[in-house]
């Protein structure tokens, strides 16, 4: 990893309340939508991440910063990790504390992880939306994620007799 | 199915337009005549929004249909099915998802004989295999990665390794455990194997809980394929994959214990794990165990083990066999044998 050595490269994050993050280009490169900003040269002073607040940014790059080390783009640094079960345990872990959000930071964080192309916050954020429908009931469901019920009673059936086969 | 037999919840307070307008008209009138009794109360719990704080930016209802339809690609046909009954806007973003999902049941329906009847000759069954390829495309191409993993499977199958390697990989994308564990063998097989590119896919599948994907880990592990050679990492990932019911896993990790192989030496765990491999049906698992009965003097079930090795294919055991079966009295073989007869692998529940 001769990057680490030779001083780290550092970008400039700027969300759109004003707030100005620094992180290692590794770290935001993390981020598909970034990191072809990077490449095409888009990054020399700072990037505007529009969209998202500050408040998500820095949960995002929190996730980013964790997950750097081990998805890390260069296949050498996987197969130097010692340990690596007990650490992806631990990242698994840490994951699943990461997303214990309210459900408005879920929903920012889903769409942040879309807009920024980060495929594990994708992954992870996606998971736990299905986990919750299989888990719970449609009631429940529906209250989580605060989604109203706009069926009238004779719809729900209709929808409920159509989706009858995927219980076979 | 446990979601299947609820019993349908009652319909929210606020459901159908023209009920509500009749309670509007009538409420007033009842409110009045209470403030005429009693001190005035505070308005009625309105239409209760359980336990989600009025939040109103964050509605998943909102959720953009593209979203929605990434987050639930991976998901079983009956998360997509209970998700779409939960709203409107769900209901018609995972459209695309909840046709895949029907195509691909059909195609699976197609692929394993059970809308096909039994008996079928062989070029019938072909017609059979090519429909279902077919609807796993097409099911693949409305978003369902289960469905990619099943095109995957078909076109690996008859040699279009290239197109199953996109398949895969687009599983894979959409974080499908199976898709990344078949892109991860695909890679293991790729001329020359690209086994670094494989240990990175079997990682996420095999923390995700695909047994396959651990045991293969365990593998690269162990030979130190694509990954630096690491016993106790090793032996972890087998018992992993043994726990959820993967046969060579077991066999395995009774090495590992038998050898102190990345785990504290610990015969009775080896011998415990054997039994279970051997009872799943492992070939050097049975022969393994019919060499230990017969050391332990129980010729009878050596017998039987070792005649259920040969059947397997274990073609060291069937010397063995013979030299037991000389040695045993006539009753006492038909005994053996008749229970060899009898024996059927344990099957595992499948844990997930």
């Amino acid at each position: 990893m001769a990057t680490r050595e030779a001083g780290k490269k550092m970008i400039m994050l700027k969300s759109p309340d004003g707030m100005e993050f620094e992180v290692e280009e590794a770290v935001a490169m993390e981020s598909q939508t970034i990191r072809k900003m990077i490449e095409d040269d888009c990054a020399d002073t700072a990037i505007l991440i529009p969209n998202i607040n500050s408040k998500i940014l820095s949960r995002v790059i929190e996730y980013c910063n964790k997950h750097v080390p081990t998805t890390g783009a260069t296949g050498a640094a996987a197969s130097d990790t010692v340990a690596p079960a007990a650490l992806a345990e631990d990242l698994k872990i840490w994951d699943a504390e990461f997303i214990k959000v309210n459900r408005a930071t879920r929903f920012d964080l889903i769409q942040a992880a879309s807009y920024l192309n980060i495929k594990g916050l994708l992954d992870l954020t996606s998971q736990t939306t299905i986990d919750t429908i299989s888990d719970n009931s449609l009631e429940e469901i529906r209250s989580f994620l605060s989604t109203k019920n706009d069926y009238l009673p004779e719809e729900e059936q209709t929808i409920r007799r159509e989706n009858q086969w995927a219980f076979q | 199915m446990d979601a299947a037999s609820r019993t349908w919840p009652p319909p929210n307070p606020s459901p159908a337009p023209f009920s509500s307008r009749l309670r509007a008209s009538s409420d007033p009138h009842r409110r009045r005549r209470r403030r005429h009794s009693k001190k005035p109360k505070p308005e009625p719990p309105a239409p209760p929004p359980k336990n989600a704080p009025v939040c109103s930016g964050a509605d998943f209802e909102s959720l953009p249909p593209e979203l929605l339809h990434r987050a639930l690609s991976a998901a079983g046909a009956a998360d997509v099915s209970a998700a779409s009954r939960a709203c409107r806007s769900w209901r018609d973003a995972l459209q695309p998802l909840r046709e895949a999902a029907a195509l691909h049941a059909h195609g699976r329906r197609l692929k394993h004989g059970s809308a096909v009847p039994a008996g079928l000759d062989g070029e019938r069954r072909e017609a059979a295999r090519q429909s279902a390829l077919g609807l796993f495309k097409r099911a693949a191409r409305l978003g369902s990665a289960a469905a990619m993993v099943d095109a995957g499977l078909m076109c690996w199958e008859e040699g279009q390794r290239e197109e199953a390697v996109g398949y895969y990989q687009a599983a894979s994308e959409l974080g499908h455990p199976v898709g990344m564990c078949n892109l991860g063998v695909s890679y293991l097989e790729a001329d020359p194997p690209q086994a670094e590119e494989a240990v990175r896919w079997f990682y996420p599948a095999a923390s995700a809980g695909n047994v396959r994907a651990q045991y293969n880990l365990a593998l690269c592990l162990q030979n130190g394929k694509g990954i630096k050679r690491n016993q106790r990492e090793a032996a972890k990932w087998y018992l992993r994959a043994a726990e959820g019911g993967n046969v060579r896993a077991m066999y395995n990790v009774s090495l590992c214990y038998g050898f102190g192989e990345g785990f504290t030496p610990d015969p009775v765990r080896a011998k415990k794990w054997l039994q279970l491999a051997a009872d799943c049906g492992h070939r050097k698992a049975l022969y393994e165990s019919g060499i230990k009965l017969c050391a332990a003097g129980d010729k009878i079930r050596s017998l039987m083990y070792l005649e259920l090795a040969t059947r397997h294919g274990e073609s060291a055991a069937s010397h063995m066999r013979d030299v037991i079966l000389e040695s045993l009295s006539p009753a006492n073989a038909q005994r053996a044998l008749s229970d060899a007869d009898k024996w059927r692998p344990k099957s595992l529940s499948a844990r997930r």
